[in-house]
């Protein structure tokens, strides 16, 4: 078991920080604290991609001409860890972009106030 | 290799470049009249590969590049997809030419410009999620559609719709990271990520019963995640505010289209990946039966208690969302067939909705009930559309809505233990429907003040919005009278999917 | 609208009464305000209605002003209506008790679904293939035809260069299309008519001093990461990134002044697109020849050359220039505009 989890570390190191994450996100009221959370639980999983395609021995993939393909990491995750990080930063800027017309308009970045202030003002003037 | 195989390829790519094109263009009226054109050009291109395709009775593969899978990307077209993707393009072509008045008039020429930019890149993003065989571009897309769906939302700008686009934004995220997740894992114990070599691994996989944790809990993780996205009933917390507090064209592509994008990818997942048999045997089909057995009853419920009808609205998708849910839970080829069916309905059925009471609210000026008493008589033809697509849900027969729910129950008669619930929650929603649709309808249709003088005001000021609405009301019948011919057709796709 | 402090503590004031508080705090029981919360609770109590919370005393406030719910009574539909002497009795002392444990209830959940799902994912990575183990089920004949047989096919000597813009180019597209719509949201969202009128900031002193030597290795590292992204680690996004924030920082040392003449937000946008229409029209060239299979290849020169790698060199110059100036884009949308309010 132990020595499972040893050879997985990688993975568990993952699984703890998704759960970080996760927490982060439902229990923090802030915004900037939940996009925080957000972004820990991406990093997450790119920390598994990246480590789901390393091979023992392996070097990156920069080929030289006649090498077998057993030298090499295996390429495959690399792209999609970079897919998802570019969908990560999109969606980071977008979050912050609401964030910041939602403080313009209510000066408080605690959710929880937002929705009061947001009731308070009365859905009438929002129409 | 007939021309017509790059009818699916080009008309994503043609879709994509359309919006690029926006941002060189100085008006934005330039971009609505550019992403309605190339809308209903691709609507012309799928309703000829459909015929094509349903007459030969044939499917293809595209290949995207020069390599042949697994390596390449590829594209995959049948019947289903093709009249998934026709119906997809006319809804979208109609709801922005319903909502155009109102676009016109709230938005800034730059801001029109931009939400037409990233409507169109919605759209693209659908056909490509309707066209695609390949997990990966699969989420990339649904990436793209989650970041414009939450624009179309946010768009309108009041500190209302602002509040539910960030809410709609993070269940979005919670979404598509339990997807990307699931996907990783798969790719983890599989090596692939084409649909087609991904069906031979993990058959193979579950026939030696290797890796079978990390297996099922891919399957979830996924059907958590698009569940997530498309507002399934214990997750649906974000939809009533982000499809209520917007614009009535993004409530209408919203609830009609965007929601469908992700059960497509359901759909493809359960016939293309884990093949039905497997999910049988994981009681995933029971897990979805069940989720969507409780999301007819308790959306309804809750749209029993709205006094905004935008929200009432909202509420009946998520409810309708359930009934594709219950039917996929079927774990029958009829079940899928009949959510299709409810697929293509719904899409046209609460685009209508929304832009009827669009149109009812613009004539009376009021989005409470209180305020909509006799609206109709100011908005005629939308208090029509309004009317009929209500009684199309509570299953009034000759409309789309009855002949969905028909086929669910037709298919639901086939299954084993489901067949009781599944006709007792049919029959218990459609009353609930039915209890709170028929009120609406006879209030938008009473007299402001009673015993008042209220004759019908006739106003032709918006004439593709009115053209719209009756585009959209012949649709509905066409799905509702042409039951045999749409049934057929559907079983073909499912049949070569 | 500013920040108004009878509001901001109204919050907290409701979360010290719900943590239990006693009516007879600082504020009294007369306070309307903490009347009005007991009045709250009493409908609570009395509906047995489970979702409480600052937000919710609002909505019910908004219901009660338009008489929505009774003052006193509980609704009629009500299935069991409170017996009266229950809570003439005893003069609702206990219940923010109660309510605490409801809102003690979201974090105990919370943090319980959390663990849940950590266990599940633990089991999962105990049981997926061993770390690094070169037997695992990834390493098939799809990874090793993009390592083997990739320099020949692509003409890149990067792998994962070879395979997001050759073999999975199509992905790679709608990656910068996801760039290009969170660039468009953020403008729609941020971007008002008045933004020029804004105080631009001028150089700041030290950073201008230190960036000045620094911005033309970063600029030039960025261009060279870009270029050599089919021969060695990098390519359009790492080397885009690295030159967006080369012009963040050319934006500090020059001021913002001088560098909304160089680029402004106009010409960035025009840039961003015109780069990603020409990926769509290259891409859309090989995909329509590839998927015709009407052969016309672009030539792949020879594999390791800097003018090599047919399309992928090109391609890799959109996708940084569309990265750097995407990243652009976000900070200068982001620097504090003209004190605006709605």
């Amino acid at each position: 078991m132990i020595e499972t989890l040893l050879q997985q570390r990688y993975y568990v190191a993952a699984v703890v920080l998704f759960s970080i994450g996760f927490v982060t996100l439902f229990l923090h009221p802030n915004l900037i604290k939940k996009i925080i959370g957000m972004n820990l639980m991406d990093t997450a999983v790119f920390l598994f991609l990246a480590a789901m395609g390393y091979v023992d021995g392996g070097k990156a993939p920069m080929v030289e001409p006649g090498a077998a393909a057993e030298a090499y990491v295996n390429p495959v995750p690399g792209g999609l860890v970079l897919t998802g990080i570019v969908v990560a930063v999109s969606t980071t800027a977008l979050f912050l972009a609401l964030t910041h017309r939602l403080y313009r308009k209510y000066h408080s970045l605690n959710l929880d106030v937002i929705l009061m202030l947001a009731r308070e003002g009365g859905e009438k003037n929002d129409h | 290799m007939s021309l017509s195989y790059n009818i699916p390829f080009l008309s994503i790519l043609l879709a994509m470049v359309s919006a690029i094109l926006v941002p060189l263009l100085r008006n934005g009226r330039w971009a609505l009249n550019l992403v309605r054109g190339v809308q209903l050009a691709a609507a012309a291109a799928s309703a000829y590969l459909l015929a094509e395709l349903s007459l030969a009775g044939e499917s293809f593969t595209f290949q995207m590049g020069h390599f042949p899978a697994p390596w390449g990307n590829m594209l995959r077209a049948g019947p289903l997809e093709a009249a998934l993707a026709l119906t997809f393009s006319l809804v979208m072509v109609l709801s922005l030419t319903g909502g155009a008045r109102e676009l016109r008039e709230s938005l800034r020429s730059d801001q029109l410009g931009w939400y037409c930019l990233l409507m169109q890149l919605l759209y693209g993003a659908l056909l490509a999620m309707v066209y695609t065989d390949d997990l990966f571009t699969a989420y990339v897309f649904v990436e793209i559609a989650a970041v414009t769906a939450c624009i179309a939302v946010a768009a309108r700008e009041s500190g209302r719709s602002i509040l539910s686009a960030i809410r709609y934004l993070m269940f979005s995220c919670l979404g598509s990271g339990l997807i990307l997740l699931g996907i990783s894992i798969l790719y983890s114990i599989t090596g692939h990520l084409l649909f087609d070599s991904l069906e031979g691994a993990v058959a193979a996989l579950a026939e030696s019963r290797t890796y079978f944790i990390p297996l099922v809990v891919s399957a979830l993780l996924m059907t958590l995640g698009l569940s997530i996205k498309s507002a399934q009933f214990p997750f649906h917390a974000w939809l009533p505010d982000a499809h209520a507090s917007t614009f009535t064209a993004s409530s209408a592509i919203l609830s009609g289209l965007v929601l469908k994008g992700y059960l497509v990818i359901i759909i493809k997942l359960i016939l293309r990946v884990f093949s039905p048999a497997l999910l049988v045997s994981i009681c995933m089909d029971d897990l979805l039966f069940l989720l969507g057995l409780a999301g007819m009853l308790f959306a309804s419920v809750a749209a029993l208690r709205q006094e905004e009808v935008k929200r009432m609205i909202a509420y009946s998708s998520s409810a309708q969302i359930s009934y594709i849910f219950l039917a996929l839970g079927l774990g029958s080829t009829e079940g899928l067939i009949a959510a299709c069916y409810q697929i293509l309905a719904h899409a046209m059925t609460k685009s209508m909705i929304f832009l009827g009471a669009g149109e009812m609210i613009r004539a009376s000026g009021g989005h409470y009930w209180g305020e909509l008493r006799g609206a109709a008589r100011l908005a005629p033809l939308g208090g029509l559309a309004f009317t009929v697509g209500g009684l199309s849900l509570c299953g009034l027969p000759l409309l789309a809505g009855f002949s969905a729910k028909y086929c669910i129950a037709g298919a639901a008669l086939e299954a084993e233990w489901q067949t009781f619930p599944a006709l007792f929650g049919l029959a218990a929603s459609s009353v609930l429907n039915a209890m709170y649709y028929i009120p609406a309808i006879l209030a938008i249709w009473g007299r402001k003040r009673a015993g008042e003088e209220q004759p019908l005001v006739w106003d032709w000021s918006d004439k593709p919005g009115k053209g719209t609405l009756v585009v959209l009301l012949a649709g509905n019948v066409f799905l509702g009278t042409a039951f045999g011919p749409v049934w057929e057709l559907l079983q073909q796709g499912i049949a070569l999917f | 609208m500013k920040t108004d402090p009878t509001r901001e503590s109204l919050y907290e004031r409701f979360l010290r009464w719900a943590g239990g508080e006693e009516a007879d705090g600082p504020e009294g029981p007369e306070d309307p305000a903490r009347q009005e919360f007991q009045e709250y609770l009493e409908y609570m109590d009395a509906h047995g209605e489970m979702d409480f919370g600052a937000y919710r005393l609002m909505r019910w406030k908004e219901r009660r002003a338009k008489g929505l719910i009774p003052d006193t009574a509980p609704a009629p539909h009500s299935p069991d209506p409170v017996p009266p002497d229950l809570t003439g009795q005893e003069p609702l002392r206990h219940r923010p008790g109660r309510l605490k444990k409801q809102i003690k209830l979201y974090w105990v959940l919370s943090v319980a679904v959390t663990l849940v799902l950590a266990a599940v994912f633990l089991v999962v990575a105990l049981e997926l293939p061993a770390f690094g183990d070169p037997s695992a089920p990834a390493l098939n004949e799809v990874s090793e035809r993009y390592l083997e047989r990739g320099t020949e096919e692509t003409g890149a000597v990067n792998a994962v260069t070879g395979m997001i813009l050759d073999y999975r180019a199509f992905d790679t597209f709608g990656e910068s299309a996801v760039l290009f719509a969170a660039a468009s949201s953020t403008i729609l969202l941020l971007n008002s008519p008045r933004r020029h009128l804004r105080t631009y900031r001028g150089p700041d002193q030290l950073t201008s001093l230190l960036g000045r030597s620094l911005l033309p290795v970063i600029l030039l590292f960025g261009v060279y990461v870009v270029l050599n992204g089919h021969l060695s680690p990098g390519g359009g996004f790492s080397g885009g990134a690295v030159l967006g924030a080369g012009l963040i920082l050319a934006s500090l040392v020059l001021g913002e002044e001088r560098m909304e003449q160089l680029l402004p937000g106009r010409r960035t946008t025009v840039l961003t697109a015109a780069c990603l229409l020409a990926y769509g029209v290259m891409k859309g060239y090989s995909f329509f020849t590839g998927g015709n299979h009407v052969g016309w290849d672009v030539p792949k020169g020879t594999p390791g050359e800097l003018l090599s790698g047919g399309l992928i060199l090109p391609l890799n110059i959109c996708v940084g220039i569309i990265v750097a100036c995407t990243m652009y884009t976000f900070y200068t949308l982001f620097l504090p505009g003209e004190e605006e309010t709605e």
